[in-house]
């Protein structure tokens, strides 16, 4: 009985995978999903470096004269430089699936996750004082149809 | 491994979306469940480990089809896996009513009994890989399949 049941089941036509969906497996990339963490890796290491080079410029001002030089020409101390304020943003974009407006148009729905970093370092002591803005914004974007 | 993935997508597609169909009951989930799943068995590591890998892709899409359904929750009555379009008008009266009797029938089911038949009857896998895909014994997925079948079979009879 059990076998009947198995055929009866086996003639039953399904429901047929949509034509897109070759194309959405097949050609996605390999490492796609790591390329965003990648990208957010390379803006971060960007960002460093900024900082890095900001405070080796604010160091200049204080690096010693040359010897000799400082005795010949006694320039005023600098005048302490205000806090730098430097701003990273770190991003990171997540695809969710396809949404239906009105049951009709396709739209692709994106999650992007938002993380602001504002610092204020003081050049002359090396103090910093970071604030975290976190934020999320959601994109749609129109999907092709075929 | 891309290779390997490719192949088991080529040969188990219908199957793989009748599950996640199965699973989501939206066609539009089911689509991103299977397209997201081969996303992260495309990236991951895991994919190159030793055992079946046709569970497990299995399993991939099933976790994806149910990470999709919590992500967007659906309270309207869930889609069939079965095609109504395919049963037209040339279809013998008593097909028909066979169709929907059993289309009826698979609906009415508990949801691991209808994904225990999803994968033996629709993507046809063997036991051991049923159990892979749903995480569990293979004896239990074995006794929900006949279940389901007996089930099924007393459901036809009961309506018809």
């Amino acid at each position: 009985m059990s076998d009947e049941i198995e055929k009866l089941l086996r003639k039953m036509p399904l429901r047929r995978p949509p034509k897109t969906l070759d194309r959405r497996v097949l050609r996605q990339p390999a490492g796609a999903a790591r390329l965003w963490w990648a990208a957010g890796a390379l803006a971060a290491a960007a960002v460093v470096v900024g900082v890095a080079i900001a405070l080796s410029g604010g160091g200049k001002q204080h690096s010693h004269p040359e010897p000799g030089v400082a005795e010949r020409t006694a320039q005023p101390e600098p005048q302490p430089a205000g806090p730098v304020r430097m701003e990273q943003t770190y991003s990171r974009m997540q695809y969710e699936g396809v949404l239906l407006l009105d049951d009709r148009t396709p739209l692709r729905k994106f999650r992007r996750r938002i993380l602001r970093r504002v610092l204020w370092i003081d050049v002359r002591t090396g103090y910093t004082d970071v604030m975290s803005i976190p934020d999320e914004q959601v994109v749609l974007i129109a999907a092709e149809t075929y | 491994m891309r290779r390997a993935l490719e192949a088991i997508y080529r040969k188990h597609k219908q199957g793989l979306f009748t599950l996640a169909l199965a699973v989501t009951g939206r066609a539009d989930l089911a689509e991103d469940a299977v397209q997201e799943a081969f996303l992260h068995l495309w990236n991951s590591s895991r994919s190159a480990r030793a055992g079946d890998l046709v569970g497990y892709v299995f399993a991939a899409v099933r976790n994806a089809a149910i990470d999709q359904l919590r992500k967007r929750p659906f309270a309207a009555a869930p889609a069939s896996i079965f095609d109504g379009s395919a049963v037209g008008p040339e279809v013998a009266v008593d097909q028909a009513e066979q169709f929907r009797l059993v289309r009826q029938a698979v609906e009415a089911l508990p949801p691991e009994q209808r994904e225990a038949v999803v994968l033996r009857v629709y993507a046809g896998l063997t036991f051991r890989q049923a159990a892979e895909a749903l995480g569990e014994p293979l004896a239990t997925v074995a006794s929900r399949y006949r279940r389901a079948l007996e089930t099924i079979r007393a459901q036809l009879r009961e309506i018809s």
